[in-house]
């Protein structure tokens, strides 16, 4: 976890509102799928963020400092109560990554938070192959010189 | 001992074999003539090709043994992506542009048969009704790197083949390959890296052979290129499946895959979103 050594930049609370709304979602998601047909599943809505730990939060109101937040979920789900984690990485006024860790022990919660797992990461991001150890790459065949003269050449006669 | 590497182009790609044991002479002609076999049959791109005569007239063409592995599985692909994973194909990506000549540029693009109507394989023979253009691109290469693996694995326990990006590696020694897995916009970065053990990695994008308003995924029934996804990668025990996995996986969803075989998968939307599959081994950034 990286300590931000600069003076603490004032986050937007929506930051933190929207964490909430992620945890509380993939809890209700996560609900939802365990949830019997019967509509009267007499379960409150879940909570989430019961507990933060992290750098020191909430120095103002809104301020957070840059660090990995661990966010827990509690949910109750017709088989009883269980836990999501969510560890949050913020970077000046961005959420720079999510992490989600199943923390389900009952088979069907387990099942459907793994169901969750697949899947979640919002955005790729890249790194330079210079700056990783690697054996090799993969991605789409490299091309022939022949394919690459001839796309040369449509560029060219594109700018003519 | 370093490892050797040999590299050479083959099949409008670059390839390069590691062996902890460098190759002899001969065992590079062999390899090289396997090749050069294969795509004999199989390339679209050359006029001395079977794949060119079939193209000609209609008639009973006999394929090698190697060909019954193949069609078995373009069947079966066939078959669960409801005909959008086809070597029917051949003939849209000529009108594409995508020809033997790369001249890249399109006319109207003719719908293509379906397989029921033009043709049946029954080993060693493809009988055909009419003249067809086929292709097999999309589990072609991943199936000729097995078939070097195969001669590789008689005299060498350990080694790597990366043909353009669709790997092989095979190791007696709980070595493991880190593959970087290609940023689709970005080539000079990487968003994660796998790690490979006895098996294959296979890549798909439609980022390099791209020209004017396609590239060379192309979806037969709407006659345009997959534009909703970026990239994908398989892992499976071997390339065919490897290859034409990730080819498939920008027809269907990976769930209609997953019940008939062994494989792991991330693929890359549209809107720069990952989607895992939970056993993918790989570490994202």
């Amino acid at each position: 976890m990286e300590e931000n050594i600069e003076k603490p930049r004032t986050v937007s609370k929506g930051i933190i509102v929207v964490v909430l709304v992620v945890v509380i979602v993939l809890a209700a998601g996560v609900y939802e799928f365990s949830k019997p047909k019967a509509e009267n599943a007499m379960t409150p809505a879940p909570t989430a963020a019961e507990s933060m730990t992290g750098p020191t939060a909430m120095e103002q109101a809104g301020a957070y400092k840059d660090g990995t937040y661990d966010v827990e979920g509690d949910y109750l789900s017709p088989g009883g109560e269980e836990h999501i984690g969510v560890s949050l990485t913020l970077k000046g006024d961005l959420v720079e990554d999510v992490t989600f860790t199943s923390k389900a022990t009952r088979p069907n919660s387990v099942k459907f938070q793994g169901q969750f797992a697949t899947g979640y990461k919002e955005l790729v991001v890249g790194k330079n192959i210079d700056e990783v150890t690697l054996d090799v790459v993969s991605g789409s065949s490299l091309t022939p010189k022949g394919f690459n003269d001839a796309l040369a050449k449509i560029k060219e006669l594109a700018k003519s | 001992m370093p490892p050797s590497h040999f590299e050479f182009i083959a099949i409008g790609t670059t390839w390069q074999i590691t062996t902890s044991l460098k190759l002899s002479s001969r065992e590079k002609t062999q390899i090289l003539t396997r090749i050069e076999t294969f795509d004999r049959t199989y390339s679209r791109f050359r006029e001395d090709s079977l794949i060119r005569n079939i193209a000609k007239q209609k008639g009973v063409f006999t394929f090698p043994e190697d060909g019954r592995p193949l069609f078995s599985l373009y069947e079966k692909f066939y078959s669960l992506t409801r005909g959008h994973f086809t070597p029917l194909i051949g003939q849209m990506l000529l009108d594409a542009g995508y020809d033997p000549e790369y001249s890249l540029k399109s006319k109207e693009l003719r719908s293509i048969p379906l397989w029921e109507d033009v043709m049946t394989y029954e080993f060693p023979n493809l009988t055909t009704q009419k003249p067809i253009l086929l292709d097999f691109g999309a589990g072609g290469k991943g199936y000729l790197v097995d078939i070097i693996g195969e001669i590789l694995r008689k005299t060498h326990a350990s080694f790597s083949i990366n043909a353009g990006g669709d790997i092989l590696q095979k190791s007696t020694d709980g070595g493991k390959l880190r593959v970087g897995l290609e940023h689709p916009l970005h080539l000079d970065q990487v968003i994660g890296v796998a790690e490979i053990e006895n098996g294959s990695i296979c890549g798909s994008a439609g980022n390099r052979r791209a020209w004017g308003s396609f590239h060379h995924i192309l979806h037969p029934f709407e006659k345009k290129s997959v534009s909703d996804i970026l990239a994908t990668w398989v892992v499976a025990p071997d390339g065919l499946h490897a290859d034409a996995l990730a080819t498939a996986l920008f027809f269907v969803p990976a769930k209609a895959l997953t019940q008939e075989f062994d494989f792991s998968y991330t693929m890359i939307h549209k809107n720069l979103s990952l989607e895992t599959s939970e056993n993918f081994p790989a570490t994202f950034y």
